[in-house]
């Protein structure tokens, strides 16, 4: 599953200079299944500017990556990812399992309320930017999310 | 690090009289230091082919800031260690740089305050003459 080393070692390059992006309206999408927490995390990233689209299951994240806002020309049509670990449908790893076999570009942020060391190895070893073990300050999630994103 | 290959650090910080304060010391560890006044030198710096053995950056430098440059270097799927040195340590900043995987370092900081960071970051063995100032 994981690419070999020597294909991961330039990806890093292209994925690092690829990030470097223009200044347009940032956008996130949001993958969490617990409607209360969706709608606090959506109206706080709104509320910093950000354009933010809302998954509320593990489906939809699929289909949304399936339909190409992955897919990157000059820029990423996504510019950050904000995914719950566990939601019906797939798991946020494995999302993002397979999101990495072709793009190391998207960040992406986790967030479990089951955190093992396992799963955090797991999540930096497929290049997730954070992992936050719930219950976390929104502060917090915001200061990478903003870290991120923020031109 | 064994054997006779040095480390390899990575130092990024915008103020250049900072920058020769850190190459001064940094000098006792006999590690290979490549320089970045930039966010954005740094970022070219980390993309290369060279083996990191660790980044030291200051947090806040012209765009791309040094958060930033630890989010997008994780993205990518490096995992050298990131030492973040910042003058203004407010809570969230310290966890934010917890949860992406970067150490801290408030300044103003000693020399010796320094170099243990980074002998713990790169396993590079303990010098015999702690503190000394040049």
């Amino acid at each position: 599953m994981s690419t070999s080393s020597a294909s991961h070692a330039t990806s890093i390059g292209h994925g690092l200079l690829a990030q470097i992006s223009e200044g347009q309206p940032r956008r996130v999408l949001l993958a969490e299944d617990d409607h209360e927490m969706r709608r606090m995390l959506a109206d706080r990233m709104r509320r910093a500017g950000l354009e933010v689209i809302e998954a509320r299951d593990g489906k939809m994240l699929l289909e949304f990556a399936s339909a190409q806002l992955f897919h990157h020309t000059h820029h990423a049509a996504i510019d950050l990812v904000v995914s719950d670990v566990r939601m019906p449908g797939c798991s946020g790893l494995e999302v993002l399992a397979d999101l990495r076999r072709t793009d190391w570009t998207i960040p992406v942020v986790l967030v479990t309320g089951f955190g093992d060391r396992e799963l955090h190895a797991e999540a930096r070893r497929l290049g997730a930017v954070a992992v936050f073990d719930k219950p976390f300050e929104l502060d917090d999630l915001m200061t990478i999310v903003l870290g991120v994103v923020a031109p | 690090m064994i054997g006779s290959t040095r480390p390899r650090i990575l130092l990024a910080e915008d103020d250049h009289e900072m920058r020769a304060w850190l190459r001064l010391v940094l000098r006792r560890l006999h590690a290979e230091v490549v320089e970045a006044a930039s966010g954005t030198e740094l970022l070219e710096l980390v993309a290369g082919n060279e083996p990191i053995d660790l980044v030291i950056t200051d947090v806040r430098m012209p765009a791309p800031s040094g958060l930033q440059v630890v989010c997008m270097a994780r993205t990518a799927g490096l995992r050298a260690p990131f030492l973040v040195v910042s003058a203004f340590p407010d809570r969230a900043l310290r966890t934010s740089l917890r949860q992406v995987g970067a150490e801290f370092l408030a300044k103003p900081f000693e020399a010796s305050e320094l170099l243990a960071a980074v002998r713990r970051l790169t396993s590079i063995a303990p010098a015999p003459d702690a503190g000394l100032v040049p």
